[in-house]
């Protein structure tokens, strides 16, 4: 059977996108499907051989005939202009959290997260659903990532978005009682964001997130839902290739190889549309609003408590 | 190992689990530096069963122990809320004490132990085990000697197994003391007054402000067997925990210690140093390989050494009871904070 060419657009323009395009190149057959990318919007330059995909507005990207989804990425998830206009156009769109916009119009999107769209969280998340763990009693999410060109505070919003969707579709629902902290622990940008959250069936969420100086070699993220029918534990960034120096002790450089969230997206998400198990449900709007809420908190003080 | 000249005659209160699994092995391996004269406790049977193949006496009377001519130092083995009674007892007589931790119930009680032997003149120490515990000085060890700079965040996690689906296990149930919300506030002291304590030992500052949630994970529990705390310290740092008792059976992740410092991180996580796992057709399984450890670790060895050389007068006791007093109060302000779902301020925070 011949899967159907698959057209996807890109607006933005970040690491994942790059990435598409590059797994998508012309040569390139999806086990499943085949993907192309037909046009691209970002408001500045493009890989080089990408030039002729550019069109001159994202007006004229989302009229492109047979469009079939849209990845909006980079800046263009945080304006709110792009994002009401994708929201509007009715073309599947997927963009990673955090996203910036209305919460009306974010609630049309799929949005997605580094968790989701990794192998091991894509599978974790069905887990959950599944109710292999029981009941949920307790969240547990640490981040110790180092910071990309985009600074600290952008690496924090992105995994905060991640862990928050996490603990909120593991429990099912929002904080009723959220605490919150943010520090400046390793430099003078806010690199550290911890939160208790307490939910209404007495679940409990812990969230460290810490985001290390550029260049660091540990990149870690460290998941365990307990339930009272089991533990699921996730090490999404666990796939490294380690080389150990003998010449100089101690010297270790690790990189990862686990794939690209965007290559996983669109490998299963393209071929299985209808998977809700790889995107946040349409109310990751509401999650959006109480993101928003703690951030301008924490804009204030450096602690909150607060409820709903 | 250089010791006392004689050894230091030894009254253990209280023979139940701790009593038998560390104290008595420490007390047998110390042999030439201490010896168990008598043991007591409310069970004559366990007091019995733990004193007479060390050929000591047994007694169900606390008088008994305190009072004795040949009792130089008292091991208290026994839950909090006995502590300042035992420890009044044992100085009023002249004895010196080690007692278990968590030190006291209430910052009142452990205010009273140490005024209590500071007028005897006896040394009074309590047994945060985990700082002679080989992971945890080999980590305070690389931060003092500036392997990560200065130390920013202190996180420790543990995770114990419960019982499995069906059965009950004996800790937080009701018919325990653990579980008896009139002997027991649950988790901050059971269990997380390990962590509180580690924080202070770990970051050398005072606290200032604990925030914490708690949760009943048993089914037919009352009593708190989870709890995540954070707290922020004079310096600026912050020390976090998280102490699980809802691990499935057989989860082997019991403890997990992180340090990150301006320029370094040190982790000692059970989870990525799984010695041994077993595998089998219907599975796998990862034997409780540090539970097992922690007998053959030195630390219940290390901190009665320390003791008996104070006794003799040589030095101090391994754990400066203001130092417990100080771990207690983070662990009761996080049952406070858990209690009204607010921060409580500590030391000379508005």
């Amino acid at each position: 059977m011949t899967a159907a060419v698959r057209h996807v657009a890109i607006v933005g323009r970040d690491a994942r996108a790059d990435a598409l395009f590059a797994f998508v190149q012309p040569d390139h057959v999806s086990p499943r499907c085949q993907v192309r990318v037909v046009a691209w919007w970002a408001g500045g330059a493009l890989p080089e051989d990408a030039t002729s995909l550019a069109v001159a507005s994202l007006a004229d990207l989302l009229k492109t005939p047979e469009l079939d989804l849209v990845y909006v990425g980079g800046a263009a998830a945080q304006d709110p202009a792009v994002v009401r206009a994708v929201a509007a156009s009715g073309i599947e769109a997927v963009v990673f959290a955090p996203v910036a916009g209305d919460p009306d119009d974010v609630a049309m999107l799929r949005v997605t997260t580094e968790l989701r769209a990794s192998l091991a969280g894509a599978q974790g998340f069905e887990a959950l659903a599944r109710g292999d763990v029981g009941e949920v009693l307790a969240v547990y999410v640490g981040v110790r990532v180092p910071a990309d060109a985009d600074g600290a505070g952008a690496a924090l919003r992105r995994w905060l978005a991640t862990a928050l969707d996490l603990a909120a579709t593991a429990t099912g629902a929002l904080p009723v009682r959220t605490y919150a902290r943010s520090g400046r622990l390793l430099g003078g940008e806010r690199d550290h964001l911890q939160l208790l959250l307490r939910f209404a069936d007495d679940a409990i969420a812990t969230l460290d997130l810490l985001v290390l100086p550029a260049g660091s070699a540990v990149a870690e993220v460290d998941v365990e839902v307990t339930g009272r029918e089991g533990l699921l534990r996730l090490k999404p960034l666990a796939h490294q290739v380690v080389a150990t120096s003998f010449a100089v002790p101690g010297a270790t450089e690790r990189r990862g190889w686990h794939p690209e969230a965007v290559r996983v997206l669109v490998d299963d998400l393209l071929a299985v549309p209808a998977d809700a198990s790889r995107v946040a449900p349409r109310g990751f709007a509401a999650l959006a609003r109480w993101t928003t809420d703690l951030e301008a908190r924490l804009t204030e003080a450096d602690e909150v408590v607060f409820e709903p | 190992m250089s010791g006392p000249e004689r050894p230091v005659g030894v009254g253990l209160i209280g023979c139940g689990s701790i009593a038998a699994t560390a104290h008595v092995p420490a007390l047998q391996r110390a042999a030439g530096l201490a010896r168990l004269v008598i043991a007591s406790d409310v069970d004559a049977g366990a007091a019995e069963r733990l004193a007479t193949p060390m050929g000591a006496a047994w007694t169900t009377e606390l008088a008994r122990v305190v009072e004795h001519p040949e009792v130089e130092l008292v091991i208290l083995a026994t839950p909090e809320f006995g502590h300042r009674a035992q420890t009044e007892a044992a100085a009023a007589a002249g004895k010196h004490v080690l007692c278990e931790k968590p030190m006291a119930p209430s910052l009142e009680d452990a205010d009273a132990m140490i005024a209590a032997c500071e007028r005897a003149g006896v040394h009074l120490t309590v047994g945060h085990s985990r700082r002679a515990t080989t992971r945890y000085a080999l980590a305070r060890d690389l931060v003092r000697a500036g392997r990560i700079g200065e130390l920013r965040l202190f996180r420790e996690n543990e995770r114990r197994a419960r019982a499995p689906v069906g059965q009950e296990g004996l800790y937080w149930s009701r018919r325990h003391w653990t579980g008896d919300p009139a002997r027991s506030v649950g988790v901050a002291l059971t269990n997380a007054i390990h962590e509180t304590d580690l924080f202070g030992w770990f970051l050398g500052s005072e606290p200032r402000s604990v925030f914490a949630e708690t949760r009943v994970t048993r089914v037919d529990g009352v009593v708190p067997d989870f709890i995540s705390i954070t707290a922020t310290f004079a310096n600026g740092a912050v020390a976090a925990a998280e102490v699980n008792n809802s691990a499935p059976p057989g989860y082997p992740g019991y403890h997990q210690l992180e340090l990150v410092g301006t320029v370094g991180r040190i982790t000692a996580h059970d989870l990525d140093q799984q010695a041994l796992t077993l595998y089998r057709d219907d599975g796998a399984s990862a034997p409780d390989v540090f539970q097992r450890l922690l007998r053959f670790d030195d630390a219940y060895l290390s901190q009665l050494v320390q003791m008996l050389r104070a006794v003799r007068g040589g030095g101090a006791p391994a754990v400066d009871p203001r130092d417990a007093r100080q771990a207690l109060q983070i662990a009761l302000a996080a049952v406070a904070s858990a209690a009204s779902g607010r921060p409580v301020a500590l030391g000379g925070a508005a």
